[in-house]
């Protein structure tokens, strides 16, 4: 008995124990706060809430469903990076080598799709309980127009990922929708004013999204850059700024 | 105090009031010209050379030769899926037809036993002269440019869009 007591005092007294766990165990509001204040994952959560913050079906934790959505996708999209080329003569077979030879790969390839879906339905959600709760009010406007941008920038996630598996379903969906840019008022060749201001098929916004006049080998290289490095990294930053306002506008709006 | 005596300065009207601030405008300038320079360089418009406009196209020609005009039987709908046109040769007149959907881009194809294009996306249908009539198509089927070579072949430009009654007669 005595032994152990010693080698836990003795591991607890080492500069690794005492540099993870800084504040012990101690159950004293001011331990408490420390304990959120100094650890780098906790930091980021208020040390008190108010209790109504903490009701789920208030939030039904739908930002942060959305969140926890994102980091999955991160981490099996990385995954799916180690075998897939954005080739036009490879990716489709890449795609079925993931399905039928690489082990885990169908397990892989099929979360990220569903992961992929259910993030749109979530970030729509998300939205939703914040209109219907009324916490896009005053002091919040702000994080509501960065809520916009995240929900626009989770549909191109999911718009740039449909061409990459080079498939009927992707490659006739990215057809329609980058004609509904090519339709666009200014930015589109089809659109209205496209005549006033030179807009033609080979320099309007589907050309820079296409990077050619139809949908080719440069159109997949370019879905499958914005969708892995691109977007991801403007949401990720767009993200930090969303949870940050949060924090700064007084947290969780309460009850109306 | 420094500081004070250095606000006073700065208010005084005059802009080059000292060595640092004039430095501090300078950098502030350069640093703002170039990220304004290479932001417009890199998400401006075609022309100002934007970076998402590259300048060459590895694309298949828009004008190319299809064939004598032999090879299409009268009467028929000759669908040439690799160009994305059907060749429509009714007697001795020929016209090059689009197999682009002008709903929203699908290809549509032709439907011998009904005399009419259908497209498989949402239902657009056209008659054999490409006047839509059916779905959510909003104009008739684009009709291209078609003109005899030299050498006695039929050339297609899809660069040039003809009304839709315009044919060749060879
Ligand atoms: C990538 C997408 C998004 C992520 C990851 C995200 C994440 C979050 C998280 C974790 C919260 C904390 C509360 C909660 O979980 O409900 C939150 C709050 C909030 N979100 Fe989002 N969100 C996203 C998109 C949006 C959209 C589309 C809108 C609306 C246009 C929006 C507006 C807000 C607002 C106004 C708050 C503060 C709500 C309150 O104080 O009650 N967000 N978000
Ligand atoms: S694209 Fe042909 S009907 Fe929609």
């Amino acid at each position: 008995m005595n032994l152990i007591s010693y080698f836990i005092r003795k591991l607890t007294e080492t500069e690794v124990w005492k540099s993870v766990f800084r504040h012990g165990y101690t159950d004293t509001p001011r331990n408490r706060a420390l304990q959120t204040l100094s650890n780098v994952w906790l930091h980021l959560h208020p040390v008190k809430v108010p209790k109504h913050a903490v009701k789920i079906r208030f939030t039904w934790c739908l930002g942060g469903l959305t969140f926890f959505i994102f980091l999955f996708l991160t981490v099996t999209g990385v995954l799916l990076m180690f075998y897939y080329v954005p080739d036009v003569n490879r990716a489709y077979a890449d795609m079925i080598d993931l399905m039928y030879v690489v082990p885990l790969g169908r397990l892989l390839r099929t979360s990220h799709r569903w992961a992929g879906h259910a993030m749109v339905i979530t970030v729509c959600f998300h939205m939703l309980r914040v209109f219907l709760t009324g916490s896009y009010k005053a002091p919040r406007q702000f994080n509501w127009v960065l809520g916009v941008l995240l929900l626009v920038l989770t549909f191109l996630l999911s718009f740039t990922g449909y061409l990459l598996p080079w498939d009927q379903l992707g490659y006739w969906a990215i057809m329609v929708g980058t004609n509904m840019g090519a339709a666009t008022p200014v930015m589109g060749y089809q659109g209205p004013f496209a005549e006033l201001l030179g807009v033609k098929i080979n320099n309007d916004i589907r050309f820079a999204l296409l990077g050619g006049t139809q949908i080719d080998a440069p159109s997949l290289l370019r879905a499958y850059v914005w969708h892995c490095i691109g977007i991801p990294i403007i949401a990720g930053a767009l993200m930090i700024l969303h949870f940050w306002r949060v924090r700064k506008d007084g947290g969780i709006s309460g009850p109306l | 105090m420094a500081n004070n005596v250095k606000e006073k300065e700065a208010y005084s009207g005059n802009l080059y009031t000292s060595k640092r601030d004039f430095f501090t405008l300078a950098g502030w300038a350069v640093f703002l010209v170039t990220g304004l320079v290479y932001t417009l360089k890199l998400f401006g418009p075609k022309n100002i050379g934007g970076f998402f406009f590259p300048k060459v196209l590895f694309e298949p020609s828009p004008v190319f030769s299809v064939g004598l005009p032999a090879d299409f039987v009268p009467g028929t709908v000759t669908t040439l899926k690799a160009r994305k046109i059907f060749i429509v040769r009714e007697g001795n007149s020929f016209k090059a037809i689009s197999v682009i959907c002008q709903h929203l881009g699908c290809a549509v194809h032709w439907t011998k036993e009904k005399n009419i294009f259908e497209c498989p996306c949402h239902g657009s249908k056209y008659y054999k002269n490409g006047v839509n009539f059916a779905g959510p198509a909003p104009r008739p089927l684009y009709h291209f440019d078609v003109s005899v070579a030299d050498d006695g072949k039929l050339v297609v430009n899809t660069e040039k869009i003809v009304p839709i009654n315009t044919e060749l007669v060879v």
